[in-house]
């Protein structure tokens, strides 16, 4: 069904040139996309400027290409482009940064009296720290592997779209995942 | 790290999931973004069959594509493969001739093309060159060298009868039912002139035969005769009623064209003479000539009659000699030919047979 939205705002893109409907697809996803990158990137506003550059070269796909059918796979296909992107540009101790910066930031935010609440940022960045430890700690699975938990277990994406984003067949991601469950229990 | 790997992947997911993005930045992205498409949307205007293209891209359900394509493809093939075929063997059907295997494809197709004919006249023009071709036919199989070419001749001769037989009663048809002079004249015309044809080249494909299989094809030949003959008083029946449709020089054309092709045919001096005494009773009324065209159709009879009795006599004489002395079989025909020859002819007062009589 949501897949059905989704060809039907695509369509509109298409044949209304209606740019209202690609506002749509943003209401849909922008919150996921952002979940996805916030415990990736260091702090909250590479998460921000990563999910609005996410959108705007999704638009420009869009515009480009007339072959898009899925355009959540293609949202997170690009997210994790930039995030790679993100990471080739700044290769340097990110945890380190993360801390300082999101510290300053939820502080600024309160002072400005509006945002989340402090315990909320305080997990959040608890939770980056983890993802950095347990990215590490995946580091020793295939990247097919890494990439396959990652989509499923962290971000939560179904078969299919992660299909889609890594551009396997759904059966094969399916048998990734099983495969790399298995690693995982034995890497303990 | 005490719990497991998998644990702890779960863990961040279930952190990630409560992670809201600001509000105001939301809001102030959204805008931005609209702003940008809003800017960057192509001008060009979208056609109607783009429009459609793209309602199939985005909703023509592809797992369901990919799971009926198979089947509809293999259905798709049985029918290319049927319809092929069929159309491979119409089209081999055209060209068979009677006994051959596709020879019964062939005359269901011209039913086919009958049956989807409503129009009366229509039809029977459509029949008309349907038993033309069955002429062609019986010639074709007259020319054959095989094995069971007199039966494949009885059979191609015995549907012509029947196709001839046929044209006799639909022509009728035409006329209690259409009132369209012109219609009938025209389709009278027709039939006369194919029959006439019909007549002349089964005279060649008779002559051609042996004497056992010359009797079916003169039985059709008759029955051409007797087909032209319907034809012709048909066409008389219509100028005696309204002079408009068919005038009568060419009732007498008609007429005389027909008594000379069946005179040429049998022999038959009766014929010949009334196709010359028309050349100056052309004015006359109508009635001498409706006599005429009664008196030609029972000398045609006639004379067809004497030329059965003549084939059969043949036949039954070379079948018994060649069993009794395999030698000389035209002399041992004389002699029963002599002795049943004058019954032949005296059944037959108007005509005579093209025969010389024997001594």
């Amino acid at each position: 069904m949501s897949n059905l939205i989704d060809r039907y705002l695509l369509f509109r893109i298409r044949t209304r040139r209606d740019s209202e409907a690609f506002a749509k697809i943003y209401d849909r996803y922008v919150k996921a996309l952002y979940r996805f990158n916030s415990l990736k990137l260091p702090s909250r506003e590479d998460a921000q400027d990563v999910t609005a550059e996410t959108f705007t070269k999704a638009w420009n796909y869009l515009r480009e290409h007339k072959d898009v059918t899925n355009i959540r796979a293609l949202l997170y296909r690009i997210a994790r482009n930039l995030i790679a992107d993100f990471y080739r540009h700044r290769p340097v101790s990110v945890a380190v940064d993360t801390v300082t910066n999101d510290g300053e930031f939820a502080s600024s935010r309160m002072r400005d009296g509006f945002g989340s609440d402090l315990g909320r940022e305080k997990e959040v960045m608890e939770a980056r720290a983890e993802m950095n430890i347990v990215l590490k700690q995946l580091e020793t699975l295939k990247e097919d592997y890494r990439d396959v938990v990652m989509l499923r277990l962290v971000d939560g994406l179904a078969f299919e779209d992660i299909g889609d984003i890594l551009e396997k067949s759904t059966g094969n991601v399916r048998v990734i995942f099983h495969r790399a469950i298995k690693t995982l229990k034995n890497l303990e | 790290m005490s719990s497991s790997l998998y644990d702890r992947l779960r863990t961040l997911r279930a952190v990630g999931s409560r992670v809201e993005p600001d509000a105001a930045w939301l809001r102030s992205t959204r805008e931005t973004l609209l702003m940008q498409a809003g800017n960057s949307l192509p001008t060009s205007p979208v056609t109607s069959w783009q429009t459609v293209g793209q309602a199939f891209r985005y909703f023509a359900p592809h797992r369901l594509f990919s799971v009926v394509r198979g089947p509809v493809l293999a259905a798709l093939s049985i029918f290319a493969i049927a319809l092929g075929g069929s159309i491979a063997s119409v089209s081999a059907a055209e060209q068979s001739l009677p006994g051959d295997f596709f020879y019964s494809l062939k005359l269901a197709t011209e039913q086919a093309r009958l049956a989807l004919t409503s129009a009366k006249d229509e039809k029977l023009k459509l029949k008309v060159e349907f038993t033309s071709r069955r002429g062609e036919e019986l010639k074709q199989v007259a020319r054959e060298d095989v094995p069971e070419k007199s039966e494949r001749v009885a059979q191609a001769a015995e549907i012509l009868k029947r196709d001839l037989k046929t044209v006799t009663e639909q022509l009728n048809d035409v006329r209690n039912t259409t009132s369209d002079g012109k219609k009938i004249v025209e389709v009278a015309k027709l039939v006369d002139q194919k029959s006439g044809e019909l007549v002349q080249a089964l005279q060649e494909t008779k002559t051609a035969l042996p004497d056992g299989s010359k009797g079916k094809v003169m039985e059709a030949q008759a029955a051409a005769a007797d087909t032209g003959v319907k034809a012709i008083e048909i066409l008389l029946a219509e100028h005696e009623q309204s002079g408009e449709s068919i005038p009568m020089g060419d009732v007498v054309q008609a007429i005389q064209d027909y008594a000379k092709t069946v005179a040429n045919v049998t022999g038959s001096s009766a014929l010949t003479a009334s196709s010359t005494a028309f050349e100056d009773k052309t004015s006359t009324s109508s009635v001498p000539i409706q006599d005429t065209v009664q008196q030609i159709k029972l000398a045609t009879q006639q004379a067809f009659a004497a030329q059965k009795v003549d084939i059969d006599q043949a036949v039954a004489s070379s079948s018994s000699s060649g069993t009794d002395v395999p030698g000389d079989a035209t002399t041992s025909t004389l002699p029963t030919t002599t002795s049943t020859l004058p019954g032949a002819t005296s059944t037959n007062p108007v005509a005579s047979s093209t025969k010389p009589t024997p001594p």
